[in-house]
């Protein structure tokens, strides 16, 4: 990965949802870049379209119109199952609400992903009970989400995002199902990460957390400002 | 890859633990009701044919008829006789035929007066061995009663229960008001229509109820078992010449065990679609509830989806998933169906044979209808759930996580 490559060029992204007979246009024309190697902190007010503008980075969802590259390639009208490689091999994502499969250990949440890119069992838990430790969970491996903190779901989240060694990792309000003690743990996790060389884009509505990024965005009524 | 995915989909069916098994115990009782029902029914086909087998597929049976309900004998307008029944000893193809009389008698011990069918025993050697092969019973202790003498032979049910007390071999009772003694017990035969009679011999009958050539019944043993449509036709032409009715007229049935067996299994037919009815309305509700049951917890399960779909499963994948997953309750659930069917319809046949008769009530389970249910019981949870979860994997990841 060249230092300064660029990972997303959008060029006038729109998004629109149907309601009935009315259209809302969420996202007005987005057009902006991120370089391998930033944090990026999105912020904005709630329906800014920052969640609409994440989830179509991540590849969750699909633009009205536009061109969206991502590693130079518009992502615009690719195949369900080219997104969804593109997202299993290239893309980690932070939830708000974490997301981890109940039935699942914190090692088994974070090795899943690997199992489905056909990586040999061995070779997943090793990796798995690396990025655990790495987020400080080395020693709560085995247990399921409900017998774990908030921070320390997240944590497992996080370490799921970062399973597959992704080339950015999405994270939508990281923090906001958290206290102020661990998201400054998980936030902490993060900069490190970034500090490592990892592509990041954090969205969120608050401001104290602008001070972490590399580069600030804006939205405002679906159009950056 | 794929041994992962199906390792992957046990781990999470047995990690939601009481969820899975409701489900497999909601879609085993469609199965058990089906298993059931279905075993008790052609058990009782089985029980009926066997009956009739031992009969044999060489013998005619002849009635007088008039007599259209009751017990053969009561009512019968004009009753077979032994000239009858010597006209078909003389016909071609007659290997040997046999009369018996059938009546209902008065018998009373030291306590009490019960009622009871006697039916009577040949009193030459070879009818007597026939009707004792034909019905497949031995004395059990004692003997059987001599020729005119006033001894009676009871069946090891009607020993056991017509009295207070038990009957034993050199007991004494009383047949309409006539002194007999007991001189043997048949051995148990299993069913209840043997075991409860009693037997005499023929001329002991005879004396009891002054009867001079009447016989209620004629049973007729063909040389071979192809002659006997010819045999059949022989002997209604003689007993019409004998009794002096028309064609079309008979005051007499000539019937083969075998014709018997047809029209009852016509009728055991019917019963049986009727009870494959039933057990079908309980596995289309089974189905349903499987559907319902599959359908919630696919549903329940959106986020689930959207969450595999965020690291990059594929659509392909999300369904197969589902596809193994209702498909692997869909068979526990028709194992487990089957074992709980055929438990309870052996509990059935273990409680009830004795009271109601063994030889109708019996289990009989056909492993061709095993097998089909336990593919329709994958199939159709597999279905029920594939659906649900195309649904859901077709929308995109953000929707599926927001559910």
């Amino acid at each position: 990965m060249a230092a300064k490559s660029i990972v997303y060029d959008l060029t006038d992204i729109r998004r629109n949802f149907e309601l009935g007979e009315m259209t809302i246009k969420v996202l007005q024309g987005i057009s902006l870049k991120i370089k391998s190697g930033e944090f990026v902190v999105i912020t904005g007010e709630s329906g800014s379209g920052k969640s609409t503008l994440m989830n179509l980075l991540g590849m969750l969802d699909v633009a009205s119109s536009g061109v969206l590259e991502f590693d130079n390639v518009n992502v615009v009208g690719l195949s369900d199952d080219e997104l969804s490689d593109i997202r299993g091999k290239k893309i980690g994502f932070i939830f708000q609400q974490f997301h981890l499969l109940g039935t699942l250990t914190a090692l088994e949440n974070v090795a899943l992903p690997l199992m489905f890119q056909g990586v040999h069992e061995e070779k997943r838990w090793a990796r798995a009970k690396k990025v655990l430790t790495k987020v400080g969970l080395g020693d709560r491996m085995h247990h399921k989400p409900n017998e774990l903190s908030g921070g320390q779901q997240q944590r497992v989240a996080i370490a799921r995002a970062l399973v597959n060694d992704p080339e950015v990792i999405l994270a939508d309000e990281p923090t906001g199902n958290l206290d102020s003690k661990t998201s400054s743990e998980v936030m902490g996790i993060i900069r490190q990460l970034h500090k490592e060389g990892s592509t990041i884009i954090l969205i969120t509505h608050d401001e104290h957390l602008v001070k972490f990024g590399s580069k600030h965005i804006v939205l405002k009524d679906g159009r950056v400002v | 890859m794929n041994g992962d995915l199906v390792k992957f989909i046990f781990l999470s069916l047995f990690r939601r633990g009481l969820r899975s098994v409701l489900t497999v115990l909601g879609i085993s009782i469609g199965i058990a009701a089906v298993v059931a029902l279905i075993a008790l029914s052609s058990g009782m086909q089985e029980g009926i044919k066997g009956e009739f087998e031992s009969l044999g597929s060489d013998k005619l049976i002849i009635r007088a008829t008039g007599s259209a309900f009751g017990p053969p004998g009561t009512a019968v307008v004009v009753p077979l006789t032994t000239s009858n029944k010597e006209s078909i000893d003389d016909l071609i193809g007659v290997k040997l035929s046999l009369g018996r009389l059938i009546r209902t008698v008065n018998i009373e011990d030291d306590e009490s007066l019960e009622t009871a069918f006697v039916v009577t025993m040949p009193d030459t050697t070879d009818e007597f061995e026939l009707v004792k092969e034909a019905m497949q019973i031995e004395i059990g202790t004692g003997r059987w009663a001599n020729k005119g003498s006033h001894e009676v032979v009871f069946g090891s049910g009607s020993a056991e229960d017509m009295f207070e007390n038990e009957v034993f071999v050199g007991d004494t009772v009383f047949i309409n008001k006539d002194e007999f003694e007991v001189s043997g017990i048949i051995e148990s035969t299993g069913n209840p229509e043997k075991d409860d009679s009693l037997m005499m011999s023929e001329k002991s009958m005879r004396d009891l109820f002054d009867l001079d050539d009447e016989l209620d019944i004629i049973i007729a043993q063909s040389v071979s078992e192809d002659d006997l449509p010819a045999v059949e036709a022989r002997i209604e032409e003689v007993l019409r010449d004998d009794r002096g009715v028309k064609e079309g007229q008979e005051d007499f049935s000539v019937e083969s065990p075998q014709a018997l067996l047809e029209t009852l299994s016509s009728i055991l037919l019917v019963v049986q679609g009727v009870l494959v009815g039933i057990a079908s309305i309980a596995l289309v509700v089974g189905s349903v509830g499987i559907m319902n049951t599959m359908f919630t917890s696919v549903v329940e399960r959106r986020r689930e989806i959207g969450i595999l779909r965020s690291f990059g499963v594929r659509r392909h994948t999300v369904r197969l998933l589902f596809l193994i997953e209702s498909g692997v309750l869909g068979l526990a659930g028709g194992l487990v169906g089957l074992i709980i069917g055929m438990s309870a319809a052996k509990l059935l046949e273990i409680v009830l044979a004795p009271i109601v008769g063994s030889a109708l009530l019996q289990v009989h389970f056909s492993y061709t209808l095993l097998i089909v249910l336990l593919i329709l019981s994958t199939v159709v949870g597999a279905v029920s759930g594939y659906f649900p979860a195309r649904e859901a994997s077709n929308i995109t990841p953000l929707e599926a996580l927001r559910s």
